[in-house]
């Protein structure tokens, strides 16, 4: 306690010497936290990008042939998938319809011949496609499969000028024979990553109005994070063979997304930030280390006279050392407090909507290294100038 | 005549110089200091005279001999308790005052009670009080060295070493760094205070104004004692 009081007061005494040391600590820790956190959010980028396009990890694909035509076929494949699905797996259709009309305004729902607008861009999709893939919703909600009232159907960014935003009516007509459109309401927005305007009906529902959508051929997706690709596989073949459904002759499922060979080429851009963070900390460590050895030199007569006063070769030791430990905590706690404010409050900030990049948590794991290697930088930083201050001559004290 | 309270018993102490050999410093010296007299230690620069001080206080490990304390051997034991002994039983006046420069008077004063165990805050504080009126600057203890001037600052210095009610003051040319004046006052104040509490003095200086004052005078050349220990009679010339 009495060591505690003596370093206080030392701190008080030689308040820029502090600051100075703190300062150089912060610098380093935040550097760390700093470093991490970069490091932590341009993976982020890359994986969010990845996961908007081809799909999370692991991701396999490939086109099969429903037992039917129709929605009992695809509803057939996703109860065969029912066991993936609880254990956080997700299964996906997704229908290419050969034929081509297109849609238009709520008006041409009763008139629907022709509807003059042109039919690309438009998916119908069934199963689990928001869990696939990372799909953030920018306005409005994901559609929901119902029998009643019109068709939900979302539409990405670049689709809200040719579709229509949340609340818009549409006419939907998937071929010219069909006596008439279906009615759909937009009922969101997404973030899919694409340029291209893009519409995504739910099959299901739009089938149960026009059942001459569906077709044979579709394509299966599937995806879980925490099976490997060959117990995937295997599980899809089960669900294709369990559905009465086929691969067509060649046909197989093979991985969709990148996200092991994109972490791959980070591995060596995070190496790198590592070890800018440890530079950055011998750097801090050296600066306490060239303060703290000139202070012990300044003060050596001062070190000495509390020697011949009584005080004890461990209690000078704990006096510098304490003084240079209260700076170390003070220095992480406002390290954290800016980290903490930066990542919860700044970096949001800097992401764009559009962007399926989810604002990073607190670096909790990062602010923990920064602050033990901040404390570990102050041990180093502050333990030598101590153990010199120590070992001074006392001696001395009797000599100028 | 009583038990010496401070004793050195054949001391000698050596340095090791660059080249590796050793230089003697001290050969063979012994030397008792009684309660309550005060011993002026003379000599040349170089002769060992600031060494001897550094043996008696503590402050060293001589290569061999002993140094007696309260009738125990204190150069053998441990930092700890080397420490505690030179806070409980030894005070220490530099030539540079040596005050802590960020702290002021009253909590220069008051280290060496910080340093010593037990003593309650109230009770610091008075003896702090009275140790800054007996050296008469009760109305200072506010005031940081650098607002002192040399004279003060000694003062202080002494006041520091009283404050723990040593049983001997350790001195090293204590007014060297004052004119004449403030060197007289100061030294009276010392040897006055000292005496209050029946408190030993060992000085060491080139002054032999300064000698004069004190009990008696031991000289040393060469890392030997010269003149046999020599008591003076009077003790009243403070």
């Amino acid at each position: 306690m009495r060591t505690l009081s003596h370093a206080f007061q030392e701190l008080r005494a030689h308040p820029w010497r502090a600051v100075l040391s703190g300062l150089s600590l912060l610098i380093g820790v935040l550097a760390v936290v700093a470093i991490v956190t970069i490091s932590a959010i341009t993976a982020e980028v890359y994986i969010a990008g990845s996961e908007q396009a081809h799909g999370r990890q692991i991701s396999i694909a490939g086109d099969i042939e429903l037992a039917s035509p129709d929605a009992a076929g695809v509803s057939r494949v996703l109860e065969a998938a029912a066991a993936l699905r609880v254990d956080g797996g997700a299964v996906v259709l997704h229908f290419q319809s050969s034929e081509s009309a297109g849609y238009g305004a709520i008006a041409d729902t009763i008139y629907p011949t022709p509807l003059t607008q042109t039919w690309s861009g438009v998916h119908f999709v069934a199963g689990d496609v928001a869990q696939q893939r990372r799909l953030p919703i920018l306005s409005g909600r994901w559609f929901v499969q119902h029998a009643g009232g019109p068709v939900e159907v979302v539409t990405n960014r670049a689709g809200v000028d040719q579709f229509g935003a949340v609340g818009d009516g549409i006419s939907l007509a998937h071929s010219r024979t069909q006596s008439r459109a279906v009615e759909a309401l937009i009922v969101g927005v997404i973030a899919d990553g694409s340029s291209e305007p893009t519409l995504y009906v739910p099959a299901i529902s739009y089938g149960d109005r026009q059942p001459s959508l569906f077709e044979r051929d579709v394509r299966l997706t599937l995806q879980h994070a925490s099976v490997d690709q060959a117990t995937l596989t295997q599980a899809g073949n089960d669900i294709v063979a369990r559905s009465g459904a086929q691969f067509p002759e060649g046909s197989a499922l093979y991985r969709t997304d990148d996200i092991e060979r994109i972490l791959a080429e980070l591995r060596t851009q995070q190496n790198a930030f590592l070890i800018t963070a440890v530079i950055m900390l011998v750097v801090s460590a050296i600066g306490m280390l060239n303060i703290g050895l000139a202070s012990v030199a300044e003060r050596s007569r001062e070190l000495v006279v509390r020697r011949a006063l009584g005080a004890t070769r461990g209690g000078i030791l704990g006096q510098v050392l304490l003084a240079s430990v209260w700076i170390g905590l003070l220095a992480v706690a406002v390290a954290t407090v800016t980290a903490v404010l930066a990542v919860t409050w700044w970096v949001p900030q800097q992401i764009p909507p559009e962007s399926a990049i989810e604002p990073p948590g607190v670096p909790w794991l990062a602010v923990l290294w920064g602050g033990m290697a901040g404390v570990g930088t102050t041990l180093v930083g502050g333990g030598l100038p101590a153990i010199v201050a120590a070992r001074l001559d006392m001696a001395a004290a009797l000599r100028d | 005549m009583s038990e010496p309270i401070l004793s050195a018993v054949d001391l000698t102490a050596s340095v090791r110089l660059p080249d590796g050999s050793t230089l003697p410093i001290l050969r063979g010296v012994s030397l008792d200091i009684h309660p309550g007299e005060s011993v002026a230690i003379m000599g040349r620069s170089g002769s060992g005279k600031t060494t001897l001080l550094s043996l008696l206080g503590l402050l060293s490990r001589p290569d061999s001999g002993q140094v007696m304390l309260l009738g125990r051997d204190a150069s053998r034991v441990g930092d700890r308790e080397r420490a505690g002994l030179r806070n409980a039983h030894l005070g220490f006046v530099f030539q540079s005052y040596s005050l802590v420069r960020h702290l002021n008077a009253r909590a220069n004063v008051e280290l060496p009670l910080r340093y010593g165990s037990g003593v309650p805050r109230a009770v610091r504080r008075q003896r702090v009080q009275d140790a800054l009126e007996a050296v008469g600057l009760g109305e200072r203890g506010s005031a940081k060295p650098r607002h002192l001037s040399g004279g003060e600052q000694q003062r202080i210095a002494i006041a520091r070493a009283l404050v723990r009610e040593p049983s001997v003051i350790l001195a090293d040319e204590p007014t060297g760094a004052l004119d004449t004046s403030t060197a007289e006052s100061v030294l009276t104040v010392l040897l006055h205070s000292a005496r209050d509490r029946g408190t030993a003095i060992v000085i060491v200086t080139h002054d032999p104004a300064v000698a004069a004052r004190l009990d008696r005078t031991v000289h040393i050349d060469g890392g030997e004692l010269v003149a046999a220990p020599r008591r003076r009679a009077s003790r009243s010339r403070a």
